[in-house]
Protein backbone atom coordinates (compact mmCIF):
# COMPACT_ATOMS: atom_id res chain seq x y z
CA UNK A 1 0.00 0.00 0.00
CA UNK A 2 2.82 2.08 0.83
CA UNK A 3 4.46 1.83 -2.48
CA UNK A 4 1.27 2.01 -4.48
CA UNK A 5 0.68 5.19 -2.31
CA UNK A 6 4.37 6.56 -3.37
CA UNK A 7 4.00 5.48 -7.13
CA UNK A 8 0.62 7.52 -7.33
CA UNK A 9 1.51 11.02 -6.04
CA UNK A 10 4.46 10.33 -8.20
CA UNK A 11 2.44 10.16 -11.41
CA UNK A 12 0.44 13.01 -10.24
CA UNK A 13 3.17 14.89 -9.85
CA UNK A 14 4.23 14.72 -13.49
CA UNK A 15 0.60 15.27 -14.47
CA UNK A 16 -0.74 12.31 -14.99
CA UNK A 17 -4.68 13.03 -14.92
CA UNK A 18 -5.58 9.14 -14.75
CA UNK A 19 -3.37 8.68 -10.95
CA UNK A 20 -5.60 11.88 -9.53
CA UNK A 21 -8.64 10.64 -10.91
CA UNK A 22 -7.36 7.26 -8.76
CA UNK A 23 -6.35 9.97 -5.86
CA UNK A 24 -9.82 11.59 -6.15
CA UNK A 25 -12.02 8.67 -6.28
CA UNK A 26 -9.94 7.45 -2.53
CA UNK A 27 -10.28 10.59 -0.87
CA UNK A 28 -13.37 12.77 -2.26
CA UNK A 29 -15.72 10.98 -0.55
CA UNK A 30 -13.97 11.43 2.66
CA UNK A 31 -13.73 14.85 2.17
CA UNK A 32 -16.77 15.50 1.21
CA UNK A 33 -18.96 13.46 4.22
CA UNK A 34 -16.64 14.92 6.42
CA UNK A 35 -17.17 18.94 5.38
CA UNK A 36 -21.25 17.54 5.13
CA UNK A 37 -20.97 16.72 8.74
CA UNK A 38 -19.28 19.48 9.99
CA UNK A 39 -20.26 22.15 8.21
CA UNK A 40 -24.20 20.89 7.96
CA UNK A 41 -24.19 22.48 4.27
CA UNK A 42 -24.25 20.74 1.67
CA UNK A 43 -23.74 23.10 -1.46
CA UNK A 44 -20.64 24.01 1.02
CA UNK A 45 -19.33 21.17 1.47
CA UNK A 46 -19.48 20.26 -2.31
CA UNK A 47 -17.85 23.46 -3.01
CA UNK A 48 -15.21 23.34 -0.61
CA UNK A 49 -14.56 19.69 -1.11
CA UNK A 50 -14.03 20.30 -4.89
CA UNK A 51 -11.69 23.26 -4.16
CA UNK A 52 -9.07 21.41 -2.09
CA UNK A 53 -8.72 18.65 -4.82
CA UNK A 54 -8.07 21.76 -7.43
CA UNK A 55 -5.37 22.82 -4.31
CA UNK A 56 -4.09 19.19 -4.63
CA UNK A 57 -3.99 19.52 -8.57
CA UNK A 58 -2.00 22.82 -8.58
CA UNK A 59 0.32 22.29 -5.99
CA UNK A 60 1.02 18.39 -7.23
CA UNK A 61 4.83 18.92 -8.06
CA UNK A 62 4.64 18.70 -3.83
CA UNK A 63 2.85 16.06 -3.10
CA UNK A 64 5.96 13.25 -3.24
CA UNK A 65 7.23 14.72 -0.82
CA UNK A 66 4.01 14.04 1.74
CA UNK A 67 4.47 11.24 4.08
CA UNK A 68 0.84 10.33 5.12
CA UNK A 69 -1.81 11.58 2.25
CA UNK A 70 -4.64 10.43 4.40
CA UNK A 71 -3.48 12.72 7.32
CA UNK A 72 -2.18 15.66 4.77
CA UNK A 73 -6.00 15.68 2.94
CA UNK A 74 -7.68 15.52 6.48
CA UNK A 75 -5.67 18.65 8.14
CA UNK A 76 -6.27 20.33 4.39
CA UNK A 77 -10.02 19.54 5.03
CA UNK A 78 -10.56 20.50 8.37
CA UNK A 79 -8.64 23.93 7.88
CA UNK A 80 -11.21 24.34 5.34
CA UNK A 81 -13.83 23.84 7.75
CA UNK A 82 -12.56 26.05 9.95
CA UNK A 83 -11.80 28.76 7.54
CA UNK A 84 -15.61 28.49 6.34
CA UNK A 85 -16.56 29.42 9.93
CA UNK A 86 -14.36 32.59 10.16
CA UNK A 87 -14.93 33.66 6.95
CA UNK A 88 -18.66 33.68 7.32
CA UNK A 89 -18.39 35.32 11.27
CA UNK A 90 -19.98 32.15 12.55
CA UNK A 91 -17.35 32.16 14.93
CA UNK A 92 -14.66 34.60 16.94
CA UNK A 93 -11.21 32.99 17.55
CA UNK A 94 -10.96 32.50 21.31
CA UNK A 95 -7.81 34.27 21.56
CA UNK A 96 -9.73 37.26 19.91
CA UNK A 97 -12.62 37.47 23.18
CA UNK A 98 -10.85 38.55 26.30
CA UNK A 99 -7.60 40.00 27.18
CA UNK A 100 -8.54 38.01 30.85
CA UNK A 101 -5.39 36.27 32.87
CA UNK A 102 -5.18 32.91 32.21
CA UNK A 103 -7.29 31.37 35.16
CA UNK A 104 -10.34 33.68 33.95
CA UNK A 105 -9.87 32.46 30.21
CA UNK A 106 -9.61 28.80 31.23
CA UNK A 107 -12.97 29.23 33.06
CA UNK A 108 -14.62 30.57 30.46
CA UNK A 109 -13.62 27.64 27.91
CA UNK A 110 -14.86 25.42 30.25
CA UNK A 111 -17.76 26.73 31.29
CA UNK A 112 -17.95 27.23 27.03
CA UNK A 113 -17.50 23.78 26.68
CA UNK A 114 -20.29 22.46 29.23
CA UNK A 115 -22.57 24.86 27.59
CA UNK A 116 -21.91 22.83 23.84
CA UNK A 117 -22.45 19.64 25.33
CA UNK A 118 -25.89 20.17 26.93
CA UNK A 119 -26.70 21.84 23.80
CA UNK A 120 -25.20 19.14 21.71
CA UNK A 121 -27.14 16.85 24.09
CA UNK A 122 -30.35 18.15 24.34
CA UNK A 123 -30.41 18.48 20.37
CA UNK A 124 -30.52 14.64 20.43
CA UNK A 125 -33.74 14.20 22.44
CA UNK A 126 -36.95 13.60 20.79
CA UNK A 127 -38.55 16.48 19.50
CA UNK A 128 -41.32 16.95 22.14
CA UNK A 129 -38.42 16.30 25.25
CA UNK A 130 -36.57 19.06 23.71
CA UNK A 131 -39.25 21.12 23.27
CA UNK A 132 -40.33 20.83 26.81
CA UNK A 133 -36.57 20.91 28.38
CA UNK A 134 -35.85 24.16 26.30
CA UNK A 135 -39.31 26.02 27.27
CA UNK A 136 -38.78 25.11 31.02
CA UNK A 137 -34.91 25.81 31.10
CA UNK A 138 -34.28 28.48 28.89
CA UNK A 139 -37.52 30.44 28.58
CA UNK A 140 -38.03 29.87 32.17
CA UNK A 141 -41.74 28.70 31.58
CA UNK A 142 -43.48 26.71 34.37
CA UNK A 143 -44.87 23.23 34.04
CA UNK A 144 -48.00 24.58 33.87
CA UNK A 145 -47.91 27.06 31.19
CA UNK A 146 -45.88 24.23 29.60
CA UNK A 147 -48.77 21.31 29.05
CA UNK A 148 -51.32 24.10 28.24
CA UNK A 149 -49.12 25.78 25.72
CA UNK A 150 -48.26 22.15 24.19
CA UNK A 151 -51.71 20.71 24.75
CA UNK A 152 -50.10 17.64 27.23
CA UNK A 153 -50.99 16.95 30.98
CA UNK A 154 -48.65 18.47 33.36
CA UNK A 155 -47.92 15.09 34.48
CA UNK A 156 -45.98 14.28 30.50
CA UNK A 157 -44.49 17.42 31.50
CA UNK A 158 -42.90 16.43 34.84
CA UNK A 159 -41.79 12.65 33.21
CA UNK A 160 -40.01 14.70 30.32
CA UNK A 161 -37.81 16.94 32.28
CA UNK A 162 -36.75 14.09 34.58
CA UNK A 163 -35.82 12.09 31.79
CA UNK A 164 -34.11 14.62 30.41
CA UNK A 165 -31.97 16.03 33.51
CA UNK A 166 -31.31 11.82 33.95
CA UNK A 167 -29.51 12.29 30.78
CA UNK A 168 -27.77 15.56 31.09
CA UNK A 169 -26.90 14.20 34.78
CA UNK A 170 -25.03 11.24 33.29
CA UNK A 171 -23.37 13.08 30.67
CA UNK A 172 -22.33 15.81 33.31
CA UNK A 173 -20.98 13.48 35.45
CA UNK A 174 -18.01 12.14 33.18
CA UNK A 175 -17.12 15.97 33.00
CA UNK A 176 -17.45 17.00 36.37
CA UNK A 177 -14.99 14.26 37.35
CA UNK A 178 -12.58 15.96 34.91
CA UNK A 179 -13.39 19.11 36.88
CA UNK A 180 -12.85 17.58 40.01
CA UNK A 181 -9.32 16.11 39.52
CA UNK B 1 -11.23 12.69 26.79
CA UNK B 2 -14.57 11.35 27.43
CA UNK B 3 -16.17 14.78 27.05
CA UNK B 4 -14.28 15.71 23.67
CA UNK B 5 -15.22 12.43 22.37
CA UNK B 6 -18.86 13.03 23.58
CA UNK B 7 -18.68 16.39 22.01
CA UNK B 8 -17.41 15.63 18.47
CA UNK B 9 -19.60 12.38 18.44
CA UNK B 10 -22.49 14.26 19.14
CA UNK B 11 -21.95 17.10 17.05
CA UNK B 12 -21.58 15.36 13.63
CA UNK B 13 -24.09 13.02 13.97
CA UNK B 14 -26.90 15.82 14.35
CA UNK B 15 -28.61 18.83 13.12
CA UNK B 16 -27.21 21.66 14.96
CA UNK B 17 -28.84 25.44 15.09
CA UNK B 18 -26.28 27.93 14.15
CA UNK B 19 -25.28 28.90 17.82
CA UNK B 20 -24.45 25.35 18.36
CA UNK B 21 -22.18 25.80 15.38
CA UNK B 22 -20.43 28.83 16.70
CA UNK B 23 -19.87 27.16 19.87
CA UNK B 24 -18.03 24.18 18.33
CA UNK B 25 -16.10 25.92 15.89
CA UNK B 26 -15.07 28.10 18.53
CA UNK B 27 -14.44 25.17 21.31
CA UNK B 28 -12.69 23.25 18.30
CA UNK B 29 -9.75 25.87 17.42
CA UNK B 30 -9.17 27.10 20.46
CA UNK B 31 -5.58 25.63 21.76
CA UNK B 32 -7.18 23.46 24.91
CA UNK B 33 -6.60 20.14 24.36
CA UNK B 34 -5.52 20.36 20.35
CA UNK B 35 -3.87 16.98 20.20
CA UNK B 36 -6.99 14.99 21.96
CA UNK B 37 -9.57 17.07 19.70
CA UNK B 38 -7.29 16.38 16.69
CA UNK B 39 -7.39 12.72 16.98
CA UNK B 40 -10.95 12.40 17.95
CA UNK B 41 -11.41 13.74 14.67
CA UNK B 42 -9.26 11.54 12.42
CA UNK B 43 -11.68 9.16 13.85
CA UNK B 44 -14.13 10.40 12.14
CA UNK B 45 -11.99 11.00 8.93
CA UNK B 46 -11.19 7.28 9.29
CA UNK B 47 -15.37 6.46 8.78
CA UNK B 48 -15.92 5.01 6.13
CA UNK B 49 -17.64 6.68 3.50
CA UNK B 50 -19.33 6.27 0.32
CA UNK B 51 -20.70 8.56 -2.51
CA UNK B 52 -22.91 7.46 -5.52
CA UNK B 53 -20.81 6.72 -8.74
CA UNK B 54 -23.25 9.58 -10.23
CA UNK B 55 -22.61 11.88 -7.78
CA UNK B 56 -18.59 10.79 -8.23
CA UNK B 57 -18.70 11.70 -11.54
CA UNK B 58 -20.43 15.14 -11.55
CA UNK B 59 -17.88 15.92 -8.83
CA UNK B 60 -14.94 15.30 -10.56
CA UNK B 61 -16.01 17.05 -13.50
CA UNK B 62 -16.66 19.67 -11.81
CA UNK B 63 -12.85 19.67 -10.53
CA UNK B 64 -11.66 19.12 -13.81
CA UNK B 65 -13.83 22.41 -15.13
CA UNK B 66 -12.12 24.22 -12.03
CA UNK B 67 -8.79 23.04 -12.55
CA UNK B 68 -8.64 24.25 -16.80
CA UNK B 69 -10.62 27.77 -15.73
CA UNK B 70 -7.19 28.41 -12.95
CA UNK B 71 -4.98 27.18 -15.93
CA UNK B 72 -6.04 29.01 -18.66
CA UNK B 73 -4.08 31.82 -20.12
CA UNK B 74 -3.48 35.30 -19.40
CA UNK B 75 -4.87 38.77 -19.80
CA UNK B 76 -4.09 38.69 -23.67
CA UNK B 77 -6.83 36.19 -24.46
CA UNK B 78 -9.40 37.66 -23.14
CA UNK B 79 -9.99 41.08 -24.29
CA UNK B 80 -10.19 40.30 -27.96
CA UNK B 81 -12.55 37.44 -27.18
CA UNK B 82 -14.73 40.08 -25.60
CA UNK B 83 -14.34 42.65 -28.31
CA UNK B 84 -15.41 39.73 -30.82
CA UNK B 85 -18.53 39.16 -29.18
CA UNK B 86 -19.35 42.66 -28.16
CA UNK B 87 -18.98 44.07 -32.05
CA UNK B 88 -21.21 40.94 -33.20
CA UNK B 89 -23.83 41.76 -30.97
CA UNK B 90 -24.26 45.53 -31.80
CA UNK B 91 -22.09 48.66 -32.71
CA UNK B 92 -23.16 51.01 -29.68
CA UNK B 93 -22.09 48.27 -27.32
CA UNK B 94 -18.10 49.18 -28.49
CA UNK B 95 -18.55 52.77 -26.79
CA UNK B 96 -18.57 51.05 -23.44
CA UNK B 97 -15.36 49.67 -23.78
CA UNK B 98 -14.08 52.63 -26.19
CA UNK B 99 -15.36 55.50 -23.63
CA UNK B 100 -14.06 53.58 -20.05
CA UNK B 101 -10.16 52.36 -20.59
CA UNK B 102 -11.33 51.16 -16.61
CA UNK B 103 -12.09 48.04 -18.27
CA UNK B 104 -9.04 46.67 -19.19
CA UNK B 105 -7.39 46.52 -15.88
CA UNK B 106 -10.06 44.95 -14.40
CA UNK B 107 -9.90 41.79 -16.77
CA UNK B 108 -6.70 41.12 -15.32
CA UNK B 109 -8.16 38.43 -13.40
CA UNK B 110 -7.39 36.10 -16.09
CA UNK B 111 -9.89 32.89 -15.20
CA UNK B 112 -12.91 35.01 -14.84
CA UNK B 113 -15.33 34.08 -17.53
CA UNK B 114 -17.46 36.98 -18.66
CA UNK B 115 -21.11 36.53 -20.16
CA UNK B 116 -22.30 38.98 -22.13
CA UNK B 117 -26.37 39.69 -22.77
CA UNK B 118 -27.63 41.62 -25.25
CA UNK B 119 -31.51 42.37 -26.10
CA UNK B 120 -32.80 43.80 -28.75
CA UNK B 121 -35.23 46.26 -29.43
CA UNK B 122 -38.82 45.72 -28.82
CA UNK B 123 -37.66 42.59 -25.98
CA UNK B 124 -36.88 42.83 -22.56
CA UNK B 125 -34.59 40.13 -20.40
CA UNK B 126 -34.24 39.30 -17.33
CA UNK B 127 -30.93 38.07 -15.64
CA UNK B 128 -30.24 36.21 -12.68
CA UNK B 129 -26.41 36.18 -11.55
CA UNK B 130 -24.20 33.97 -9.52
CA UNK B 131 -25.06 35.75 -6.37
CA UNK B 132 -29.13 35.70 -7.13
CA UNK B 133 -28.60 39.72 -8.07
CA UNK B 134 -31.19 39.77 -10.80
CA UNK B 135 -31.33 42.62 -13.42
CA UNK B 136 -34.34 43.18 -15.82
CA UNK B 137 -32.38 44.58 -19.36
CA UNK B 138 -34.15 47.04 -21.70
CA UNK B 139 -34.41 46.74 -25.17
CA UNK B 140 -31.27 47.74 -26.79
CA UNK B 141 -29.34 47.23 -23.90
CA UNK B 142 -26.00 45.01 -23.65
CA UNK B 143 -24.89 43.53 -19.88
CA UNK B 144 -21.52 42.57 -19.45
CA UNK B 145 -21.01 40.11 -16.30
CA UNK B 146 -18.77 37.52 -14.92
CA UNK B 147 -20.12 34.19 -14.89
CA UNK B 148 -19.01 33.73 -11.32
CA UNK B 149 -18.46 36.75 -8.93
CA UNK B 150 -14.93 36.40 -7.74
CA UNK B 151 -13.42 36.88 -4.30
CA UNK B 152 -13.38 40.79 -4.66
CA UNK B 153 -16.08 43.56 -5.97
CA UNK B 154 -18.60 42.46 -8.05
CA UNK B 155 -18.59 44.60 -11.19
CA UNK B 156 -20.59 44.43 -14.09
CA UNK B 157 -20.89 46.69 -17.30
CA UNK B 158 -23.80 48.19 -18.68
CA UNK B 159 -24.58 50.13 -21.83
CA UNK B 160 -28.52 51.30 -21.75
CA UNK B 161 -30.78 50.26 -19.51
CA UNK B 162 -31.90 47.82 -16.61
CA UNK B 163 -33.08 47.70 -13.17
CA UNK B 164 -30.65 46.00 -10.72
CA UNK B 165 -31.96 43.88 -7.34
CA UNK B 166 -28.84 43.63 -5.69
CA UNK B 167 -28.18 41.00 -2.82
CA UNK B 168 -26.82 42.41 -0.11
CA UNK B 169 -23.01 41.26 0.22
CA UNK B 170 -21.83 44.48 2.05
CA UNK B 171 -17.73 42.50 1.89
CA UNK B 172 -18.19 42.69 -1.92
CA UNK B 173 -19.85 45.81 -2.72
CA UNK B 174 -21.53 45.34 -6.18
CA UNK B 175 -20.85 47.86 -9.39
CA UNK B 176 -22.46 49.20 -12.30
CA UNK B 177 -19.71 50.52 -14.43
CA UNK B 178 -21.66 52.36 -17.63
CA UNK B 179 -19.61 54.93 -20.04
CA UNK B 180 -20.60 57.93 -17.79
CA UNK B 181 -20.08 56.80 -14.59
CA UNK B 182 -19.47 53.71 -11.33
CA UNK B 183 -22.33 53.21 -9.10
CA UNK B 184 -21.18 51.63 -5.96
CA UNK B 185 -24.37 49.47 -4.79
CA UNK B 186 -25.34 49.06 -0.94
CA UNK B 187 -27.51 46.18 -1.42
CA UNK B 188 -30.77 47.69 -3.20
CA UNK B 189 -33.07 47.99 -6.22
CA UNK B 190 -32.52 50.85 -8.80
CA UNK B 191 -32.72 52.00 -12.54
CA UNK B 192 -29.53 52.88 -14.39
CA UNK B 193 -30.18 54.66 -18.02
CA UNK B 194 -27.64 54.90 -20.05
CA UNK B 195 -28.13 54.85 -23.48
CA UNK B 196 -24.97 56.08 -25.65
CA UNK B 197 -27.31 57.94 -28.14
CA UNK B 198 -29.36 60.02 -25.58
CA UNK B 199 -28.04 63.30 -24.17
CA UNK B 200 -28.13 62.34 -20.96
CA UNK B 201 -27.84 59.41 -18.91
CA UNK B 202 -29.24 58.74 -15.29
CA UNK B 203 -29.62 56.50 -11.99
CA UNK B 204 -32.74 56.29 -10.03
CA UNK B 205 -32.96 54.57 -6.60
CA UNK B 206 -36.09 52.74 -4.82
CA UNK B 207 -34.52 51.00 -1.76
CA UNK B 208 -31.53 50.88 -0.41
CA UNK B 209 -28.72 53.41 -0.88
CA UNK B 210 -26.24 54.10 -3.64
CA UNK B 211 -23.36 55.94 -4.43
CA UNK B 212 -22.10 57.41 -7.99
CA UNK B 213 -18.79 58.25 -9.17
CA UNK B 214 -18.08 60.32 -12.80
CA UNK B 215 -15.23 61.10 -14.39
CA UNK B 216 -13.27 59.07 -11.34
CA UNK B 217 -13.94 62.07 -8.79
CA UNK B 218 -16.71 62.43 -6.20
CA UNK B 219 -19.08 60.41 -4.50
CA UNK B 220 -22.81 61.34 -4.83
CA UNK B 221 -25.09 59.23 -2.19
CA UNK B 222 -28.48 58.35 -3.48
CA UNK B 223 -31.59 58.23 -1.27
CA UNK B 224 -34.80 56.35 -2.34
CA UNK B 225 -36.82 58.15 -4.61
CA UNK B 226 -33.95 60.17 -5.76
CA UNK B 227 -32.57 60.84 -9.11
CA UNK B 228 -29.50 61.48 -10.37
CA UNK B 229 -28.90 63.37 -14.19
CA UNK B 230 -25.54 63.59 -15.62
CA UNK B 231 -25.91 65.80 -18.61
CA UNK B 232 -23.39 64.52 -21.12
CA UNK B 233 -23.42 67.90 -22.85
CA UNK B 234 -22.56 70.24 -20.17
CA UNK B 235 -21.29 67.57 -17.84
CA UNK B 236 -23.59 68.50 -15.09
CA UNK B 237 -25.22 66.59 -12.46
CA UNK B 238 -28.27 67.25 -11.11
CA UNK B 239 -30.02 64.82 -8.38
CA UNK B 240 -33.76 65.70 -7.91
CA UNK B 241 -37.11 63.58 -6.70
CA UNK B 242 -37.83 60.46 -9.16
CA UNK B 243 -40.65 60.03 -11.14
CA UNK B 244 -41.13 56.61 -10.47
CA UNK B 245 -43.10 55.70 -13.24
CA UNK B 246 -40.78 57.34 -15.34
CA UNK B 247 -37.41 55.30 -14.15
CA UNK B 248 -39.08 51.93 -13.38
CA UNK B 249 -42.38 51.63 -15.42
CA UNK B 250 -40.69 50.08 -18.61
CA UNK B 251 -40.57 46.98 -16.98
CA UNK B 252 -44.56 47.22 -17.15
CA UNK B 253 -44.62 48.54 -20.64
CA UNK B 254 -44.97 51.86 -19.58
CA UNK B 255 -43.11 54.60 -21.64
CA UNK B 256 -42.31 58.47 -20.44
CA UNK B 257 -41.65 61.06 -21.81
CA UNK B 258 -40.49 64.33 -20.25
CA UNK B 259 -39.97 67.02 -22.18
CA UNK B 260 -38.49 64.54 -24.87
CA UNK B 261 -37.79 66.04 -28.62
CA UNK B 262 -38.54 64.49 -31.73
CA UNK B 263 -35.36 62.42 -31.77
CA UNK B 264 -35.50 60.97 -28.52
CA UNK B 265 -38.93 59.81 -28.55
CA UNK B 266 -38.72 58.16 -32.08
CA UNK B 267 -35.25 55.76 -30.14
CA UNK B 268 -37.29 54.93 -27.44
CA UNK B 269 -40.65 53.43 -29.88
CA UNK B 270 -38.11 51.86 -31.54
CA UNK B 271 -36.49 50.49 -28.71
CA UNK B 272 -39.46 49.77 -27.37
CA UNK B 273 -41.69 48.32 -29.94
CA UNK B 274 -38.65 47.06 -32.13
CA UNK B 275 -40.06 48.96 -35.15
CA UNK B 276 -38.18 51.21 -37.52
CA UNK B 277 -39.38 54.95 -37.48
CA UNK B 278 -38.95 57.20 -40.35
CA UNK B 279 -38.84 60.93 -40.24
CA UNK B 280 -37.87 63.15 -43.23
CA UNK B 281 -38.23 66.45 -41.95
CA UNK B 282 -36.92 68.91 -39.53
CA UNK B 283 -40.38 70.44 -38.88
CA UNK B 284 -40.55 69.15 -35.37
CA UNK B 285 -37.39 69.38 -33.94
CA UNK B 286 -38.18 72.15 -32.07
CA UNK B 287 -41.55 70.16 -30.32
CA UNK B 288 -40.72 69.09 -26.75
CA UNK B 289 -43.37 66.70 -25.26
CA UNK B 290 -44.44 65.12 -22.17
CA UNK B 291 -46.58 62.15 -22.03
CA UNK B 292 -47.24 58.75 -20.38
CA UNK B 293 -48.09 55.73 -21.93
CA UNK B 294 -49.12 53.29 -19.16
CA UNK B 295 -51.63 50.86 -20.36
CA UNK B 296 -49.51 49.29 -23.04
CA UNK B 297 -50.54 51.15 -25.48
CA UNK B 298 -50.01 50.28 -29.38
CA UNK B 299 -47.55 52.24 -31.79
CA UNK B 300 -50.68 53.43 -33.66
CA UNK B 301 -52.69 54.44 -30.29
CA UNK B 302 -49.04 56.22 -29.51
CA UNK B 303 -48.71 58.02 -32.54
CA UNK B 304 -51.94 58.52 -32.64
CA UNK B 305 -52.24 60.26 -28.82
CA UNK B 306 -48.63 62.12 -30.14
CA UNK B 307 -50.03 63.72 -33.28
CA UNK B 308 -52.51 64.93 -30.94
CA UNK B 309 -49.87 66.59 -28.96
CA UNK B 310 -47.58 67.28 -32.06
CA UNK B 311 -49.42 70.25 -34.49
CA UNK B 312 -50.11 68.80 -37.93
CA UNK B 313 -48.03 65.76 -37.20
CA UNK B 314 -49.00 62.83 -39.62
CA UNK B 315 -47.84 59.24 -39.85
CA UNK B 316 -48.43 56.06 -41.92
CA UNK B 317 -47.94 52.79 -40.14
CA UNK B 318 -46.63 50.05 -42.54
CA UNK B 319 -45.93 46.69 -41.77
CA UNK B 320 -43.02 47.06 -38.86
CA UNK B 321 -42.33 50.45 -40.33
CA UNK B 322 -43.61 54.26 -39.17
CA UNK B 323 -43.42 56.86 -41.39
CA UNK B 324 -43.81 60.36 -40.31
CA UNK B 325 -44.58 63.43 -42.16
Amino acid sequence: MLTDATSLLESISRGDHEAFRTLFDMFFPKVKVFLVNFLKDDKAAEDIAQDIFVKIWTMRASLPEIKSISTYIYRMTRNAALNYFRGKRIMVEISELSILDDTDVEQEYYCKEKELLIRLVVGQMPAQRRKIFTMSRYQGKTNDEIAESLGVSKHTVENNLSIALKELREVMLAFALFFLN
Amino acid sequence: MVRIKQIIEKFFSQKVDNETKRLFAEWLSAPVDKELKDSVLMEQWEKECYLSPGDMSKSYTAVEKKIRRSDSKPVGRFIPWVWAVVASAACIAMAIFLKAPVVQPTLESSHIKMLECYVGNGEKQVITMSDSTTVILNSGSVLIYPENFGADEREVYLTGEAIFDVTKDASHPFIVKTSDFSIKVLGTLFNVCSYPEADYSSATLKEGSISLSADGKEAWLLSPNQTLNYSRTTHKVSIEQADMDDAFGWKDGKLCFKSASIHQIIKSIERHYGVRVYLTTGKYDNEFVTAKFIYGESVDELFSALSLVIPGMRYTVENNAVYIR
